[in-house]
């Protein structure tokens, strides 16, 4: 399993890491880490996303690290740069390595997804349904969003897909009423998990943000704890705008974990380590691809080491 | 969270008294405050290093105007050529030939396309008076083709029906056909959303391309993307012949420094900008608002647009007239928190206003948000409607039902009441010393005036000391006109400042 999503990892970085490395080893063809190399990492990082002070903080760490220089070719091996850089990394985002499945305490267990968007939550609500299907879970889906047009039968379709009890409501409905409805389904029914797909709201909307709150404000009248988990779904292109978008979700519901998408394309995703660092939040999941199967769980040391390119 | 540019520059150049020409030691200096602040607004590092160095050349040996500061000019320099590098006004989709024109929308997956689509439709069809088609090529993502036709039904465009089991080629192939008979002006082509390195989904992309030769084939992104955008645009732009990007989701807090990375990747204009989550929610492209957005001198323009079209004039004059008697009452208060909830709230006016980042800690930190206001409101409407025109009622057991029918405490109402005393005291203050005359000023005369009142509006819930502070701290908001105006930049529109004083 970890080895599959690893591939498919790489796979999907493979293009863009493969840059990374070519651009490392022309600089790194020097006895030692001057500032030109040390520059050229930095550049390397700011362009993965992870943006100014997190790329400037781990090239930092890297000017006092001192470097064997090979007997043979008496250079710097770059693979062990990489490796360094790789580690800096994934010290970081360790941490955050949190399977989401894992801290199950209540029946059910409310995980609702939230998120700008685009940003690609319903293909997650799909994922998770199929995730837990496999674990012989009884899962409840509830669509509440109730805006977006065809959003409710863009879900239904995964539901089908995934053998999962699907709870909608009208269109333009409160969003809130019908998350309150499926947890009294989903308790009827004594199902394990209850996903919850909202709509896609940017983080500056206050009254979108508040009808977030709304939502899980009333769930919570059926258990004190629902919704259990509360996760931001990033889209793993997306810039520095992430904290923003982190914060504002975390202000409105108390984010619990965040699952990044769509990181099968060019973008490194590398604001999760800025993310990590600022927020200390729990990374549940990462998409890799379009298919129901393509969600796997967050290995800090496997992305880092995908995101330079080395096995 | 940063201090904004124009700040920045400040610092760098406060040392420096001696004017004349920029020397490249200042440039310099100045320049790496400018890379830093692309790469925070999401410039790709590519972009940011060939537009640094086309500033270098401009700014090198560049006059200081004896009116401003060298801060200020290379400020200047630096969104000039950010607008020169964003592009002209106008773009409009090359449209009017041979019916049917053929717009073909590509992107990522979630940036936008079918929304867009919709948006594209209506706008075609109410301001241009043509009959337009959407079609969906879109055969993967579950419900997107019922998407659409949704869309298309609430745009009241038609929309090629659906039928199961074509590939996008045929489909496309069908479309062309269906509007030649419906004798269709514009037909809008929404493909599904691909990653770039996909190749079977590129060539698809490619396939549809060379089969329904659009006039039009524009790139759908997300204006929150990354460093990623230059990968995005470019692979896009090798297979396909881009005319135009739209970008979407602009109504959010990112600075977007997409646009400027799209721009110059594709060399292709950006024609529109999608700016809410409604059909009608598609606007031209605003080279000198974006440039302001990615400088993180705040959306001024866009917050002066919206505050126009909320407050309504009629109201604004009522207030000033009000005003002018240096009257100012609980109901005046409270008209005041309406129209600051009109325009999305403080937060909304927030994200627009240049220099936000340390305004909003303090007022975190102040304890002052969206909700102190609702409270606020809640209290005046617990009070009779003689109580709001004459606080002087409240007595203690007024103010302990007041606080009960609010929801608050005594203190709350206290603390109301006391700022409302001191807002009278202030615009009493005001009207002596001549002040009136600007105040007419600013509220008389529509649209741009009524950005200084609904800066103030901000202000007005807050107590005497918050308000000192967050003007303390706002110098750009009330100076940006005056600083730049009288440099002539562009960026503002060119307002003259006479009008904010």
């Amino acid at each position: 399993m970890a080895f599959n999503w690893f591939k498919k990892l790489k796979n999907g970085l493979s293009k863009s890491a493969a840059k990374v490395q070519k651009s490392i080893t022309a600089v790194v063809g020097k006895k030692t880490l001057d500032q030109e190399t040390l520059n050229e990492l930095e550049d390397q990082l700011i362009m993965a996303d992870l943006g100014l002070r997190s790329a400037s903080q781990i090239v930092e760490k890297l000017k006092s690290q001192k470097f064997l220089i090979e007997k043979d070719t008496k250079e710097i091996s770059e693979s062990k740069v990489f490796n360094v850089v790789a580690n800096e990394i994934s010290k970081i985002l360790q941490p955050c390595e949190k399977d989401l499945f894992k801290k199950k305490i209540d029946t059910p267990c409310v995980l609702l997804l939230s998120g700008v968007n685009g940003s690609g939550k319903t293909t997650t609500a799909g994922k998770i349904s199929e995730k837990l299907r496999k674990n012989n879970k009884k899962v409840v889906i509830a669509a509440c969003d109730t805006f977006r047009a065809a959003a409710v039968s863009q879900l239904e379709t995964w539901a089908e897909r995934t053998g999962s009890i699907f709870v909608k409501g009208d269109d333009n409905s409160d969003p809130a009423a019908v998350a309150y409805k499926s947890m009294e389904l989903a308790i009827k029914e004594k199902a394990d998990y209850l996903i919850i797909d909202t709509a896609g709201r940017l983080q500056n909307k206050s009254d979108l943000m508040q009808e977030l709150s709304k939502t899980c404000r009333v769930l919570s009248k059926l258990n004190k704890n629902a919704p259990q988990e509360k996760v931001v779904v990033l889209d793993g292109t997306v810039g520095q705008n992430a904290h923003s978008q982190l914060k504002h979700f975390d202000e409105a519901i108390g984010i619990t974990g965040i699952i990044v998408t769509k990181l099968d394309g060019t973008a490194k995703g590398g604001v999760i380590i800025s993310l990590a660092e600022e927020f200390k939040k729990p990374i549940y999941a990462i998409g890799v691809g379009e298919k129901v199967e393509d969600l796997d769980v967050f290995k800090a040391d496997e992305f880092s080491r995908a995101i330079m390119g080395i096995d | 969270m940063f201090e904004n540019l124009t700040e920045k520059l400040g610092n760098v150049f406060s040392s420096l008294k001696k004017r004349g020409a920029l020397t490249e030691k200042h440039v310099d200096e100045a320049l790496k405050e400018v890379r830093m602040a692309l790469l925070e607004a999401d410039v790709s590092l590519p972009v940011v290093k060939e537009f640094i160095d086309q500033v270098r050349k401009r700014a090198v040996g560049h006059e200081v105007l004896r009116s401003i500061t060298p801060g200020q000019q290379v400020i200047k320099i630096v969104n000039d050529t950010l607008i020169d590098t964003l592009g002209s006004n106008n773009s409009p989709l090359e449209i009017n030939h041979s019916p049917p024109a053929i717009i073909l929308l590509v992107g990522l997956q979630g940036s936008g396309k079918t929304t867009t689509a919709g948006k594209l439709a209506l706008h075609l069809k109410t301001k241009q008076r043509k009959k337009v088609m959407l079609a969906s090529l879109d055969i993967y993502r579950p419900a997107a083709r019922e998407q659409l036709r949704i869309l298309g039904e609430q745009a009241e465009v038609m929309v090629l029906p659906e039928s199961d089991g074509q590939s996008p080629e045929n489909i496309t192939k069908r479309a062309l056909a269906a509007s030649k008979v419906q004798a269709i002006d514009v037909l809008i082509l929404d493909t599904a959303g691909r990653t770039t390195l996909d190749d079977i989904m590129m060539k698809e992309a490619k396939e549809v391309f060379s089969i329904s030769k659009p006039s039009e084939t524009i790139l759908v992104a997300d204006s929150l993307t990354g460093q990623d955008a230059v990968n995005t645009a470019k692979a896009f732009k090798e297979i396909l012949d881009l005319s135009g990007v739209i970008l979407t989701r602009t109504d959010g807090d990112a600075r977007g420094g997409a646009a400027l990375s799209m721009r110059s990747v594709t060399g292709c204009p950006i024609k529109f900008v999608g700016t809410s989550e409604k059909l009608d929610g598609l606007e031209t492209f605003h080279p000198d608002r974006a440039a302001a957005r990615i400088l993180d001198m705040g959306d001024v323009v866009s917050l002066v647009e919206k505050a126009a079209e909320t407050i309504a004039e009629e109201d604004a004059e009522k207030m000033m007239e009000r005003l002018s008697k240096g009257s100012f009452d609980m109901n005046d208060m409270l008209k005041q928190i309406g129209q600051l909830k009109k325009l999305g709230g403080l937060s909304g006016v927030m994200s627009m206003l240049p220099g936000i980042g340390k305004l909003q800690k303090q007022m975190a930190a102040n304890n002052f948000d969206d909700k102190v206001i609702a409270k606020q409101e809640a209290i005046i409407y617990s009070m009779t409607l003689k109580e709001r025109k004459n606080v002087g009622l409240l007595n203690a057991s007024r103010r302990k039902r007041i606080a009960s029918g609010s929801g608050s405490s005594v203190h709350d109402v206290n603390r109301l009441v006391k700022q409302q005393q001191e807002m009278a005291r202030m615009i009493k203050k005001v009207g002596k010393v001549g002040g009136i005359g600007g105040l007419k000023n600013i509220f008389s005369s529509p649209k741009e005036n009524e950005l200084s009142s609904s800066i103030d509006n901000n202000q007005m819930p807050t107590s005497i000391e918050e308000m000192k502070k967050l003007m303390g701290n706002m110098p750009n908001a009330n100076n940006l006109f005056n600083r730049f105006g009288s440099a002539g930049l562009p960026g503002l529109g060119g307002k003259p400042s006479k009008k904010i004083k």
